[in-house]
């Protein structure tokens, strides 16, 4: 059976070069500006930078047939495809870029430290701890024979970043390159404006380079399900776009909202960051023909790759403050350290999840499987779905089995957020078009985290640092700690009844 | 003193209206120039294609030697259809006979990307930018500097016809800038120059020629009398002992009805498409034996050539046969559409001859053929392109009465190049 992505056709491939658009019944006028059909009557005309002998050609020749695109872990890839991430340092950026490395992408890539930083200024570490870039890359080179092209760069040095795309001119661009913090958007005035200077301002001043200099490349852009709130009326979270049958009925009339955008509710000044990418994209795949896969990932959590696994010096980050640790990386450093588990609020909140090494996959999948021309097209990129509460108990049965005394508490929520509310995921795109299957289960990479930080070496680093885990940084703009309202031990509370639904079919 | 050459295109100009317009004064310069040389009706390419015809103006040979057949052709080997060009020509142009000499091109069609010329060149359409159509370097950057541009915005016809003009002539006028400045440089020995709006207008604006009442009657006729104007300097600034060669591509004459040829076969059995949504050329499914690329050209599918092929060598000629019939019983309204066809042995000769088309055809007037597969009909009513090519009104027009010798009877496009050589 054909892969997932053997019948993208050259439209897909970023190695096509859009060359005109022409009428051959008026003698071929060639449309230089536009790729849009001219009706029925519009031939494309394009050049693969790759074969430039096949000539101007249509782009028609599918991924199955074409010599360049080679079988790989995950159905077909581009062979020694240019990918550049920008965010390289990062949690993800990382992870991805030795993923990449090690399957033959020819991976460079960006990053100014801001996420180094950020956990400094809040006094807290990586618990697993991270070498410097420098032998980071000399490991990846030593361990795995990779020599990645890395600048150390800020996003927002336009004229540095445009001479290195100009350089690699990469076929796919990875944008891991933001302040990903709720919390930290939520500090003060300075940390919500970085915020949005960095994420919205530094991806809108990447959409006019890669306009300017790689058109044709694929951006898939990290975006957040907070993007999307949690509707209190359940209507499904789609991916990105309402589906071609939606409608919106009013006063007995009837609408289609096939096509548009779907409503977005961000819950922090980070998460409005995003809806603000989201529309900067999607204008400019429309204004500039661009490309791009803006992917709504769910709270993400773990630390295994079976790269970063391979040696300690490949090792990607594990945060834990209440700034950057996301809530199950946190919850599994508080079983450790033997503070209670901490929920905010009712607990009842549901959230969609994904691990590390199943993010890392899709990731792979959307760079292998370019939109077309035009396409902003949206994923949604989680794995399972749970409730807070729910959570928590999980970790605790895992903590016990590594002989730890877990205890659950409730503590006055410093978010504004809704705290019971239904939740309907529709995450279909990864499963049935690109041919994602979950490996990792939840249970399995909390195991995994408690095996790698219940490490003498590690478990010290996470009790160095408890003190940054509870949160101090409240939507109010206040900073205290938040009042506990409750304590209990796993299994003893009965939960709300309502639970998330993930439509995956 | 040696003899220049100085070659004038007027892309898509038929004889019958430049007779009209001299006749009339609308091109009163043409109308005495016809006086001192040989005017004569020209034959076009078979298909009557631009690219395919300038092909032959420039090197001299047929499609079986130049090896270009139309605008499109498939990927050997495939079905994914390919836009040839100027790397694809298999026959040296004029330039390159004569690599001694300095040469100005400017706005032949179908020479992108430029040629490493010695001299100047600025290539006609279909380029897909300037910076690939001129050279040398320097040249691109001279014409940067006067916002040269290949060809007018064709998406302005779709907004209004006045549009359309007004930026048609505006391209028009910096492109007569530029060849007078190169022409007046004197740093040449052969000069082609190529207007080509007079191909756009008559595609997009040919009904109002043929009404006098229609508001866009006076635009049609100014292009003219522009043109006109500079055939008259090209005439005073021309050295005495300058050879002057005027030609077309093709004439141009009102469409009637598009005849989609694909939807023909398909309906006749030849040809079968698969239901994948898109209907290109690579939807071709089992048990097809032919299909038609633009305009007019059949291929058969062969067995070892293309990936579904199906038709062998010794199937050729009843196959041919067959196919010759269902076109020859094609009406519209009663009439007869198809006026000639020609298995391509008739036409062609030369080493590119196993790649050219098993049978092209030619339509009777009005009938513009079309190998698109995009259509569920066999005829469609024309849109906004009202004028279609016509093969065998092209003109040719050679100065000198003394030269009338050179000229055949009957001469056709690959003709021009050996007409200019015996008059050297």
């Amino acid at each position: 059976m054909s892969c997932f992505n053997a019948n993208k056709t050259c439209w897909n491939c970023p190695a096509a070069v859009f060359k005109g658009n022409v009428d051959f019944r008026a003698c071929g006028q060639s449309q230089d500006e536009i790729k849009a059909k001219l009706g029925d009557e519009g031939q494309i005309m394009i050049e693969c930078a790759r074969r430039p002998d096949l000539g101007y050609f249509e782009p028609s020749i599918t991924f199955e047939q074409c010599p360049e695109w080679i079988e790989g872990e995950y159905g077909l890839q581009l062979k020694n495809m240019r990918v550049m991430i920008l965010g390289m340092d990062g949690y993800l950026g990382w992870a991805l870029a030795l993923k990449l490395g090690r399957m033959g992408f020819q991976v460079s890539g960006i990053d100014n430290y801001t996420r180094r930083d950020t956990v400094a200024e809040k006094g807290a570490h990586t618990i697993v701890p991270i070498e410097r870039m420098t032998e980071r890359l000399h490991a990846a080179s030593e361990i795995y024979g990779l020599n990645f092209n890395y600048r150390r760069m800020d996003i927002r040095e336009r004229d540095h970043l445009a001479a290195f795309l100009d350089e690699v001119k990469p076929e796919a661009i990875v944008h891991y390159a933001e302040i990903p913090s709720a919390p930290y958007s939520m500090v003060d005035a300075d940390h919500a404006i970085e915020v949005q200077d960095n994420n919205t301002l530094g991806t809108l001043g990447l959409l006019w380079l890669i306009k300017d200099i790689v058109p044709e490349t694929s951006l898939i852009k990290l975006g957040t399900m907070g993007e999307y709130g949690a509707p209190l009326t359940g209507r499904p979270l789609f991916e990105g776009m309402f589906p071609a049958d939606a409608t919106l009925t009013w006063r007995g009339r009837e609408w289609s909202l096939g096509g548009e955008i779907t409503p977005r509710d961000p819950v922090s000044f980070y998460h409005v960051s995003k809806v603000q990418d989201t529309y900067n994209v999607y204008e400019s795949c429309k204004y500039w023909w661009l490309r791009s896969y803006d992917v709504q990932q769910g709270v993400i959590y773990g630390v295994h790759t079976e790269e970063t696994a391979k040696d300690p010096r490949l090792r990607t980050r594990f945060d834990i403050d209440e700034w950057f640790g996301t809530v199950i990386n946190r919850f599994v450093a508080q079983a450790i350290a033997g503070i209670p588990l901490t929920i905010y609020g009712t607990g009842e909140q549901i959230k969609g999840f994904i691990a590390l090494e199943d993010a890392m996959e899709c990731m792979v999948r959307l760079i292998t499987s370019p939109p077309e021309p035009g396409q902003y097209d949206v994923v949604n990129q989680v794995s399972g779905i749970h409730k807070l509460n729910e959570i928590a108990e999980i970790i605790a049965k895992v903590g016990k089995k590594h002989g730890l005394k877990v205890e659950i508490q409730r503590v006055e929520n410093p978010r504004v957020e809704t705290e019971v509310h239904p939740l309907e995921i529709v995450s279909r795109k990864l499963p049935r078009e690109l041919g994602f299957n979950p490996t990792v289960l939840v249970e399995k990479e909390i195991d995994r985290v408690f095996t790698l930080l219940m490490q003498p070496e590690l478990t010290s680093r996470i009790k160095e640092k408890a003190h940054t885990i509870m949160p101090k940084t409240r939507w109010t703009g206040e900073k205290k700690d938040s009042g506990v309202i409750e304590k209990y031990k796993p299994g003893e509370k009965t939960y709300g009844d309502h639970h998330g639904v993930l439509d995956t079919e | 003193m040696k003899k220049r050459v100085i070659r004038v295109g007027i892309d898509g100009a038929s004889f019958t209206r430049l007779q009209t317009m001299a006749d009339e004064g609308v091109m009163p310069f043409l109308g005495r120039l016809r006086q001192a040389g040989t005017l004569r009706r020209l034959m076009a390419s078979i298909p009557d294609n631009s690219a395919v015809s300038w092909s032959s103006i420039m090197t001299g040979k047929n499609p079986g030697e130049h090896g270009i057949f139309g605008f499109t052709d498939l990927i050997p080997g495939t079905y994914t259809m390919r836009f040839p060009n100027f790397r694809n020509l298999k026959a040296a142009p004029f330039w390159r006979l004569e690599p001694e000499k300095r040469h100005v091109v400017i706005n032949l069609p179908f020479s992108y990307p430029a040629d490493g010329i010695s001299g100047r060149m600025v290539s006609g359409f279909i380029s897909p930018n300037l910076e690939n159509a001129a050279s040398p370097p320097e040249f691109l950057e001279y014409l940067k500097a006067r916002h040269y541009r290949i060809d007018a915005d064709t998406r302005k016809i779709y907004q209004s016809r006045a549009l359309f003009y007004e930026d048609l002539m505006a391209v028009h006028e910096i492109r007569c800038r530029v060849y007078r400045e190169q022409f007046s440089s004197g740093d040449w020995d052969t000069f082609m120059i190529v207007f080509t709006g007079s191909d756009r207008i008559g595609h997009y604006l040919l009904d109002a020629w043929e009404d006098p009442g229609d508001p866009d009657h006076e635009r049609f006729l100014e292009y003219f009398r522009a043109v006109d104007r500079e055939l008259a300097w090209i005439m005073e600034h021309a050295g005495a002992d300058d050879i002057v060669v005027m030609m077309s591509d093709h004439g141009m004459e009102r469409v009637k009805k598009e005849v989609n040829l694909n939807y023909l076969l398909e309906t006749g059995g030849f040809l079968s498409l698969a239901d994948t949504g898109k209907r290109g050329y690579t939807a071709i499914a089992d048990g097809t034996k032919a299909f038609v690329l633009e305009p007019s050209r059949v291929h058969l599918n062969y067995t070892g050539r293309y990936p579904g092929g199906t038709v062998t060598a010794g199937d050729r000629q009843a196959l041919l046969e067959e196919l010759k019939a269902l076109f020859r019983g094609l009406t519209c309204e009663g009439e007869p559409v198809i006026r000639e066809m020609f298995p391509r042995e008739e036409l062609y000769s030369g080493p590119a001859l196993e790649e050219a088309p098993d049978l092209l055809l030619v339509p009777h007037t009005g009938y513009s053929l079309r190998g698109t597969l995009a259509r569920d009909e066999l005829f469609t009513e024309p849109d906004t392109l009202v004028g279609m090519h016509r093969g065998d009104d092209a003109f040719l027009y050679v100065h000198g009465r003394e030269h009338a010798g050179a000229v055949p009877e009957h001469p056709r496009v690959e003709d021009i190049q050996s007409i200019v050589e015996k008059i050297l």
